[in-house]
């Protein structure tokens, strides 16, 4: 039988919780707590295999409290459960050690399937939304250009001059160096030829493109 | 509170002298004495005159029991300090006074009744010295009172003076001839500034928080491109340090680090100050040589100082009503979540309860019904969570409009039935903070309502950010307006919030289906710029032309960010 400490501030949350684990025949609800305060205490008092955390209480952040609990000890499974959206709160919980995050408008068996995963390999990370939020995350990495900054970078790619950049998309030569040193800053380029490098290297341009 | 507790205090250590003493236990009684004593006062303490009264009656009563209990060895001596103390708290300089004097007088009285076995001399200096030592706690206690007050006045004055500047301001922005609008202040200026003196360009930019200038206010070119780098070597940077007028020979530099700027011309910059202080700076430039002369100097300052003060309120009246509305914003997030949301959240737990149990008890029908129920609450409870994120996304959290945006849209992506193409054209200025934050709850909004209503495969979202200009367009390929969403809650909101920060928004039905929402901000609708580049820039027509050309650049361009699906 795993030992589970549920701790919220909401009494029907822990209530609601406490009757899904109890119904499971592998776990026992060892203690609830509506407090970090009295969560430490009860961990210490009762040390549970794993501890179900709301992310914000009363008297402190939850994923605080997770960072310490980590910090003493790698063998407590730790589920995170909150009610804020946003792929930085998953990415926060895995930061601060927690072995598993399931969002409060989940079906409670979602949570002891997080227990379960807890409680057996306390030291890695599950999350219903994680590969998604891995996707988003890594998508956005690199630069974004503006569709005017892609033109400029194309046609510095085929070797015109500025002259030339700025007679091809009519516009001005003062412009045409604004968007080429912007593009620059964008790249961390300190010339044209780092600039195309560090373009080639993103995918941003191909490298028949390259000069 | 402090009297009753000193009573407390020394009629405790009144007992423990008694106790250690060597004294006769009937003493007991006297001490019980001045204990009753001590309670009638502090209940009469309720009211002046009663105080004055009950402390009196305290005074006599203690110094009946000292003459009783030993004299100048009485353990009770002490106690004298408590209704002294109490009097110089409840009743200042004169209550601590009549409690002493009343003392006094006791004891006088009882000295001049002859006993027996009596050191009088030694009974005289021992009741003189413990009148004065409680004339002293008496005083002290009635200046700390005096202090106190004090404080409570200053504090209420304080608020009187806010109290009165608020109404002021209520007054005057209810009547003020102008509007507060910063923006239409600066273009004012701008305006004005064109009467008096020949410029291709002329921009008003404000300090906003940090070391970031901001324009407010922009005519000539296209786009403002200016080195205005507070930090760098630049005419701007020299005005703000030197607070002086600053005129060179050259046209303004083009940022971000550029070479000096050569080409000949005259560029202007006018410090914007109120008292010593610098608010801003006005810019303009011309390809002319030497047109601003100091007659033409004089008349451009006068108007800059003519106009600093209304620019000025105008940001500080922006600055207020963001404050409040982001704090009323949170308060709202915090509401729900720990409110409703998880309400509704432990009834989810409860459904997946009962389901369970009917599973148990063999009945399909019922675990069916719950089924569906549990995925209908479970989708309210997940708008929830959006709505509180919608509430607590602001634009500094993210560090730009642009971040904020693809924040949100991240979130959005993950819950909504569409592909988002997102378009970020942003220059490294940034737009006035309570702009940005109206600007990004439209989008939210007209997010929203693409993902509740409209039932779309695509989401456009197209950000253009050139300070003061803004841009932002928001399309969805789904249902379209229908007759009940023109006036929908929603829409209502947006116009709202547009108004509020001097936006144009329209709102029409995209072709071939879905809704168009564009917003902007400064791009004026009708007059294009008055003055021709003297480099011969393609300046572009600010019509609906181009936007519809920017839409179908955004769908067809392979940069767009895709999210969510």
């Amino acid at each position: 039988m795993t030992s589970v400490l549920l701790v919220d501030d909401h009494e029907l949350i822990r209530h609601g919780l406490r009757r899904a684990f109890e119904r499971d025949p592998g776990f026992t609800v060892v203690g609830e707590a509506g407090s970090v305060a009295e969560a430490l205490v009860m961990i210490r008092a009762e040390k549970p295999e794993v501890v179900i955390m709301d992310v914000r209480l009363p008297d402190g952040d939850g994923l605080d409290t997770v960072k310490k609990l980590r910090a003493a000890g790698e063998t407590m499974g730790i589920v995170v459960l909150t009610m804020y959206a946003g792929d930085q709160q998953l990415f926060d919980a895995l930061e601060a050690g927690a072995s598993g995050f399931v969002n409060k408008d989940a079906p409670a068996e979602e949570v002891l399937a997080a227990a379960r995963h807890a409680a057996a390999s306390p030291g890695s990370f599950s999350a219903a939304d994680l590969a998604d939020a891995m996707r988003r995350k890594a998508s956005q990495g690199g630069p974004k250009l503006s569709p005017r900054e892609r033109d400029v970078l194309k046609l510095l790619a085929d070797g015109l001059a500025v002259s030339g950049i700025a007679k091809a998309l009519f516009i001005s030569e003062s412009t045409t160096k604004t968007h080429i040193s912007k593009l620059y800053e964008k790249l961390g380029a300190g010339n044209r030829a780092q600039a195309l490098m560090t373009a080639m290297r993103l995918g941003l341009i191909t490298a028949d493109k390259a000069p | 509170m402090p009297a009753r507790l000193l009573r407390v205090i020394l009629l405790i250590g009144c007992t423990a002298l008694w106790l250690v003493g060597d004294t006769p236990t009937e003493d007991l009684a006297w001490i019980g004495a001045v204990t009753a004593a001590a309670l009638a006062a502090s209940l009469l303490e309720r009211n002046h005159l009663g105080g004055l009264v009950g402390r009196s009656a305290e005074v006599i009563v203690w110094a009946t029991a000292v003459n009783a209990t030993g004299h100048d060895l009485s353990p009770l001596l002490p106690y004298l300090l408590a209704p002294v103390f109490a009097g110089g708290l409840l009743a200042r300089f004169a209550g601590a006074a009549i409690a002493a004097g009343v003392a006094a007088i006791a004891l006088l009285v009882t000295l001049s009744v002859p006993q027996d076995e009596l050191d009088t001399k030694d009974y005289s200096i021992a009741a003189a010295q413990w009148t004065v030592i409680a004339l002293l706690g008496g005083l002290v206690a009635a200046w700390a009172r005096r202090l106190q007050q004090a404080a409570g006045d200053a504090q209420v004055s304080a608020y009187a003076e806010a109290h009165s500047l608020l109404s002021q301001l209520y007054t005057v922005t209810r009547q003020l001839p102008g509007s507060l609008d910063p923006r239409t202040t600066a273009e004012g200026l701008v305006e004005a500034v064109a009467r008096t003196a020949r410029f291709s360009a002329a921009a008003v930019l404000i300090r906003t928080d940090g070391d970031r200038l901001t324009p407010l206010a922009f005519r000539g070119e296209d786009r403002l491109e200016w080195d205005t780098e507070l930090a760098g070597e630049n005419p701007f940077a020299d005005a703000w340090d030197s607070e002086e007028v600053q005129l060179r020979p050259v046209v303004f530099g083009r940022g971000p680090n550029p070479l000096p700027p050569t080409d000949p011309g005259s560029s202007l910059v006018v410090p914007i100050r109120i008292g010593d202080r610098i608010t801003g700076l006005l810019g303009i430039e011309t390809p002319e040589i030497d047109a601003y002369d100091e007659a033409c100097r004089t008349e451009i300052g006068e108007l800059v100082s003519n106009a600093a003060l209304r620019l000025e309120t105008g940001v500080l009246f922006d600055q207020i009503r963001e404050l409040a509305t982001t704090e009323e914003r949170r308060r709202l997030a915090r509401e729900i979540h720990d409110g409703i949301a998880q309400e509704l959240a432990s009834l989810g737990y409860i459904i997946d309860e009962t389901s369970a149990v009917a599973a148990e008890a063999g009945q399909p029908d019922i675990v069916e019904d719950l089924t569906g129920l549990r995925q209908e609450m479970s989708r309210i409870v997940k708008e929830l969570r959006l709505s509180i994120f919608d509430l607590r996304s602001e634009v500094d959290r993210f560090g730009g409009l642009g971040a904020a945006l693809s924040e949100y849209i991240r979130t959005i992506g993950t819950t909504s039935g569409f592909t988002v193409h997102l378009t970020l054209d942003e220059s490294s200025r940034r737009l006035p903070a309570e702009t940005e934050a109206e600007l990004l709850r439209i989008a939210q909004e007209a997010i929203n309502n693409a993902r509740k209503h409209a039932g779309a495969d695509n989401l456009w979202v197209t950000c253009r950010i050139h300070p003061p200009d803004a841009e932002l367009v928001i399309e969805d390929d789904g249902a379209g307006l229908g007759p009940g969403r023109a006036d929908s809650y929603g829409l209502e909101i947006m116009k709202e919030r547009a108004a509020r920060t001097r936006a144009m928004l329209e709102i029409r039905p995209r072709n071939p289906r879905g809704t168009y929402v564009g917003v902007r901000v400064g791009l004026p609708g009708g007059s294009p710029p008055p003055v021709a580049d003297r480099r011969g820039t393609l300046v572009p027509a600010r019509t609906g032309a181009e936007t519809s050309a920017a839409a179908s650049t955004m769908s067809s361009s392979g940069q767009s960010e895709e999210s969510g699906s």
